[in-house]
């Protein structure tokens, strides 16, 4: 029994729209606090330019009055009584002219710094407040991404609703000035006017530029068009002869693209074509029907002229309507979304006590019990993880590639919390600890590690951001980490860039230099717990072993883990933590383990096999 | 800031000429669509004048009102047609322009493929590549805008030659001798119009044109620190260091910078916009003034008024449009030029041009002899007069510490590089003699730093869309990736990463057992691996080195590797050192040499595995 709409998809609408006002007053309210002086000026230069039309039309009206008169021989010219209207109808028209310019790109332009910067300000500093297991989930990236790719969204709004409401004012003044003249010609362009309102918002959703939605279409042809530019496809893309295959696949990806935007135009044109035929229907009606009323004397050639002028103006209002509407809701569509997202993160957000109070008498650094993790909530990447680390010990993470090691070392560290068991450091659990307190005890080095497009100097001292000007606390870490040659080589030494992507001065790192700075950073701050996540997967073995010196010697008297896949390593290790397919395989020292002909004397065997030269090459 | 070459006026035509002509190749139905719109948009106001002056007439003079009737319906249904086909036009502009822009795009791409690699990791060429697409999407100066600028041209003219037509009773019809002042008085405001149009034009331009350097340095910074912040880069270090402070004061100090630009911009173009506007109403209103006292003095009726009037404004309006079109002309010729330049330029011949004879026996031998190599930029040479050769069916390791040459010396045989002295001989004819892609036929790699695609995983091995998917599974499972394609939703047909919805991330160590299987099977004749098992486990990387010889068959090989286990299966060792092949020999021989280079590397790593000293 539903009459066209059925009572869900009322609901549905009506939320929508209630959402929609939300997220409109949200608009002004930001506006309002990030540059009232901008919204108060041009609104009302929006309103004082739209009445202008208006004004001129009155003036011309009479003066057509006067002169076709005087052309019909009915009276004379009272120049004291033209002149000031002419003037004043000058004035009028030379201030529309002017005030033509003040349209949308206009008030777009003049908007912009305040606030598409203050809007892009506002979001980057949400990003920091999200958490990182979840900006990793490919649907909250995707959001993320669009959003802040749409900062423009409050200047879109913001100048599209002044430009409207001007149009409004304008046409309400067109309007009241036909009333006066002419009830038919009132009520038709009332018909007119509401008509076309109605045309754009129902077409409204589907001529929407949704960039999210394009840009899922567009991600293939972006990506073919850096393909060719980078420096590690281009010796593929040389070597095995791929350069043909790379265009046909471009030309593929951008017809994808080229569909969609044809279907948007496509609707787009469809309702200009019935805006345009309105407008002309309109026109002929006008025309027809006072040109009888004009034959029949009715009216008189001045106020036909104006009433022709007046359906001009309207129409001049309208027109460019489409663009305006699409504009606002453009702008009110990515808005919508913006403010979704930063509300739903901010819940998600778990808040921590006050802080605990660090017990450094606890022997127990990490005591980890039936800790089970996943990424995304079905695959569990970690199960029921059970074991501990007392101070001063040296523990090995060792296991096959996609076994859990690295993920096990972000929980350690407090960047992922995990689904079930209890997890404490120091004694106290993880969730007492805010993040930062997390971090201050912890040292750490990740395999994916991340160097930034700033100095050798800065990319080190991050590793203790505090005191990131002390040189030579640098200078000792970059030793530690066995960066030092690197920088020697370099002409501008620690204060080299990293990378040439902005600062054109830069130098480009080999991946074991690289390496280097990377562990050098977490050799910066002395603290007196350290991860180290393979330090040494791109280096020589001279290298390898000099780096795994250092550690060593760093690790005396601290607790470490230790991750890597160089098995000889691990006799170093007071404790070796076996993992496989995310479950702890076994437990223990070398010695034993190689005892129990287990999975990891399997592992040992592998790598020592190549090495057994029976009895060559000794220490 | 870079100079501007100034280019003769003509220089400008000729490069804007050959791009359209290039343009016109690609997608002619743009070009007519184009055209065929503008002259739409042209008509069209001068039909509506010419209608309505009629119409004007017959009312004020009292005829019959059929007759007013008939010219309304005229006047309404010309706009309607001329407006459909416009707006028909227009569509087919709007999507055809989007092709147009890709296909422009293309051309670059091929030309970054077609170089030689050197320019590739010369960072100047791909500048060169983003200026171009920079100064187009921030000023709209490039080829992109060549359809638009030459449409100008054209309906600048023919707006102009139909204004004066219609206009043209106001300065030639009678009554020349009076009203003089008056006419005087329009062609003035003409005048006027056109040059403070040309000189806001170019004021602007000229601003724009100071503000392209800096402003593209700034937007790159502003995008920079965009992309700093996301995830795949570096939001964990950022947390793990709290760096979020320092950042943001960076990030502003770039808004306010940006800022700064703008508000220029802004503050000149609203200056211009406003003024040209009363200009050109003042215009109308001395227009208006003079013609309607003509038509007073009874030279002409009020509906010619109307007309003249209308011709009038059009008259200037076309006038202007057709210097805009000029001045953009010299505008878009340099940026034209730039584009030309640019995918103009072909990969250096070498005089290369011998063809290699297919030798299905296997027999090639690579030499190098006396090669030394310095990068463009360096300042010491990375491989100093190294010579060793490379038998037919040879397995070759070579080893060495950081920075020695290794992938340097792999480079150079790619043909990515040329040495500074020596040669690198095949079949001893120098390499670079031979015709290039027959050359690089003959070869495949696994680099250190490889990339996979995002496409289909048979594809990414095939490296074409032909794919033999017997031999690709047979590949695969000499690899040991096998059972994790296997266990892919789609197998061989599944996209990897994350361009499209079904697209999934591989591991490091999965992603590298794919290269070497991409290695594998093209069917070349010398197998390169840099580094191939650095991501692997120990079992993975033991099977890889037990299968080696199998999976390269009768090929000869190159294998770098830390991992000096590796050295086990090659028929020869290459010790590298500084730049220099300082031992050469098997195993067994090199590690009898306990001072060399290479014991000291293999024993580093052999102490944490002997059982002899326990630690």
């Amino acid at each position: 029994m539903s009459y066209g709409i059925s009572k869900e998809g009322y609901e549905i609408k009506k939320r929508k729209y209630f959402e929609k006002l939300k997220s409109i007053q949200w608009a002004f309210k930001l506006a309002w606090e990030i540059d009232r002086r901008m919204l108060l000026l041009w609104m009302t230069l929006s309103i004082g330019v739209s009445v202008l039309p208006a004004i001129s039309l009155i003036f011309q009206n009479r003066i057509v009055d006067m002169l076709s008169r005087f052309l019909a021989g009915e009276a004379q010219i009272a120049f004291p009584l033209i002149v000031p209207q002419i003037l004043a109808f000058g004035v009028t028209m030379i201030l529309i002219g002017v005030s033509a310019r003040v349209n949308s790109d206009l008030i777009y332009m003049m908007m912009y710094d305040s606030y598409y910067l203050g809007m892009e300000e506002l979001l980057m500093d949400h990003l920091q407040k999200i958490e990182i297991k979840d900006l990793l989930k490919r649907k909250v990236n995707d959001e993320y991404n669009y959003i802040v790719g749409r900062a423009g969204s409050l200047t879109d709004i913001m100048s599209g609703a002044c430009v409207l409401v001007g149009k409004i004012v304008s046409i309400a003044s067109l309007l009241g000035v036909a009333a006066r003249s002419s009830g038919f010609v009132f009520w038709i362009s009332l018909l007119y006017v509401c008509g076309i309102f109605w045309v754009n918002f129902y077409f409204v959703e589907k001529v929407r530029w949704d960039t999210s939605e394009y840009r899922k279409i567009a991600r293939a042809s972006d990506y073919y068009e850096n393909m060719p530019v980078d420096p590690g496809t281009a010796k593929e893309i040389r070597v095995f002869e791929m350069a043909d295959f790379v265009v046909k696949q471009w030309k593929h990806a951008f017809s994808a693209v080229k569909q969609y935007e044809k279907k948007r135009d496509f609707e787009i044109e469809l309702r200009n074509l019935i805006s345009g035929i309105g407008f002309y229907l309109f026109m002929f009606l006008m025309i027809c029907v006072n040109l009888f009323r004009l034959a029949q004397g009715r009216m008189q050639v001045g106020v036909f002229l104006m009433l022709f002028n007046l359906c001009l103006n309207i129409y001049t209002a309208i027109s460019g309507l489409a663009r305006d509407i699409m504009s606002f809701d453009y702008g009110l569509f990515a808005l919508n979304r913006q403010r979704k997202f930063m509300s739903a993160a901010l819940q998600q957000r778990k808040t921590a006590f006050e802080g605990a109070e660090t017990d450094g008498n606890s022997d127990s650094v990490f005591c980890v019990k039936d800790m089970s993790f996943s990424y995304d909530g079905t695959n569990a990447a970690l199960k029921d993880i059970s074991f501990e680390v007392k101070a001063g010990e040296i523990v090995a993470l060792v296991g096959a590639n996609g076994s859990g090691k690295t993920t096990l070392t972000k929980i350690l560290l407090g960047m992922y919390r995990p689904d079930s068991g209890s997890l404490s450091l120091c004694g106290i659990p993880y969730s007492a600890y805010t993040p930062q307190q997390i971090r201050e005890k912890i040292g750490v080095f990740f395999q994916d590690f991340f160097l930034f497009h700033a100095t050798i100097g800065e990319n080190v001292a991050y590793g203790d951001i505090d005191h990131r000007t002390e040189e030579d606390r640098i200078m000792k870490a970059l030793h530690k980490g066995g960066a030092d040659r690197v920088v020697e080589k370099l002409r501008d030494g620690i204060d080299s860039v990293i990378g040439r992507q902005v600062y054109r001065s830069g130098v480009e790192l080999s991946g074991g230099e690289r390496q280097r700075i990377g562990v050098a950073r977490a050799h910066m701050s002395d603290k007196n717990i350290v991860i180290f996540d393979e330090p040494a997967s791109a280096l020589d073995p001279v290298a390898e072993a000099e780096q795994f010196l250092h550690i060593r010697e760093k690790m005396e008297g601290r607790t470490a883990v230790l991750v890597s896949h160089r098995i000889g390593f691990c006799r170093l290790a007071d404790k070796i933590i076996m993992l496989e397919n995310g479950r702890i395989a076994e437990i223990g020292r070398h010695e034993e383990l190689i005892a129990k002909q287990g999975v990891y004397a399997a592992f040992y065997r592998e790598q020592a096999e190549w090495y057994d030269e029976s009895g060559e090459g000794g220490v | 800031m870079r100079e501007r070459r100034k280019m003769k006026f003509y220089e400008c035509l000729i490069s804007v000429g050959k791009t359209m002509r290039l343009i016109a190749k690609m997608d002619i139905r743009n070009l007519l669509s184009y055209m065929g719109n503008r002259l739409l948009r042209v008509i069209q106001p001068f039909a509506a004048l010419y209608f309505t002056a009629r119409l004007v007439n017959v009312l004020v003079g009292g005829e019959d009102i059929r007759k007013a009737l008939g010219l309304a319906a005229l006047l309404i249904v010309s706009q309607l047609i001329l407006q459909l086909l416009e707006r028909f036009t227009d569509a087919v502009i709007t999507v055809e322009g989007y092709q147009l822009y890709w296909l422009l795009f293309i051309e670059m791409g091929k030309t970054m493929m077609r170089v030689d690699y050197k320019e590739v990791e010369d960072p100047e060429l791909k500048r060169r590549m983003d200026r171009i697409i920079k100064q187009e999407n921030i000023y709209w100066c490039g080829p992109w805008e060549v359809p638009g600028v030459l449409m100008n041209l054209i309906e600048g003219v023919t707006s102009t030659a139909l204004a004066v037509g219609m206009s043209y009773p106001v300065f030639f019809g009678e009554g020349r001798g009076d009203f003089l002042l008056g006419r005087g008085m329009i062609c003035l405001c003409i005048a006027v119009s056109v040059a403070y149009m040309v000189r806001s034009e170019k004021k602007l331009y000229d601003s724009k044109e100071k503000d392209i350097d800096p402003l593209i340095e700034i937007n790159g910074k502003k995008e920079f620190y965009h992309r700093y912040v996301t995830p795949e880069q570096g939001a964990k270090d950022i947390r793990l260091f709290e760096q979020e402070g320092l950042i943001l004061d960076q990030c502003r100090k770039v808004s306010d910078a940006w800022k700064e630009k703008i508000r220029n911009r802004n503050r000149i173009q609203a200056q211009t916009f406003g003024i040209r506007g009363g200009l050109s109403w003042m215009f109308v209103c001395c227009a208006y003034a003079v013609v309607g006292l003509m038509a007073i003095a009874g030279y002409f009726t009020v509906g010619n008024i109307v007309q003249y009037v209308g011709a009038l404004s059009r008259l200037s309006e076309g006038i202007r449009m057709f210097i805009y079109s000029v001045i953009h002309i010299r505008i878009q010729g340099y940026h034209c030029q730039e584009y030309l330049d640019f995918i103009g330029k072909q990969r250096k011949k070498n005089g290369g041009e011998i063809p290699i004879e297919n030798r299905k026996n296997g027999d090639y031998e690579f030499e190098f002899r006396n090669v030394s190599f310095r990068y463009p930029h360096g300042e010491k040479n990375v491989l100093d007069h190294v010579s060793f050769r490379i038998g037919p069916g040879q397995k070759v390791a070579v080893v060495g510490v950081n920075g020695s040459g290794k992938s340097t010396m792999i480079k150079l045989l790619c043909r990515l590089y040329e040495p500074t002295e020596g040669e690198i001989l095949l079949n001893g004819i120098n390499i670079l003699e031979y015709c290039y892609e027959d050359y690089i036929s003959l070869l495949s790699a696994v680099f250190q730093d490889f990339t996979l695609f995002a496409l289909a995983v048979g594809e990414n091995i095939a490296a074409s869309s032909k794919v033999d998917a017997e031999r690709v599974w047979g590949l695969l499972e000499e690899t040991g990736a096998a059972d994790r394609i296997r266990r892919m939703p789609e197998g061989l047909e599944q996209p990897l990463y994350g361009l499209d919805q079904y697209g999934i991330n591989i591991s490091g160590g999965e992603a590298q057992k794919i290269a070497i299987a991409r290695a594998l099977y093209k069917d070349s004749r010398l197998v390169i691996m840099d580094e191939p098992t650095s991501a692997l486990d120990p079992i993975a990387e033991y099977e890889i080195y037990d299968q080696f010889n199998h999976m390269v068959k009768g090929r000869s090989a190159i294998y770098i590797s830390h991992r000096l286990s590796s050295c086990r299966f090659c028929d020869k060792i290459l010790v590298f050192h500084e730049g220099g092949l300082v031992q050469e020999g098997t195993h067994e021989e090199l590690v009898e040499n306990r001072q060399g280079q290479y014991f000291q590397l293999w024993n580093t790593q052999a102490q944490y595995y002997q059982n002899t000293s326990n630690t």
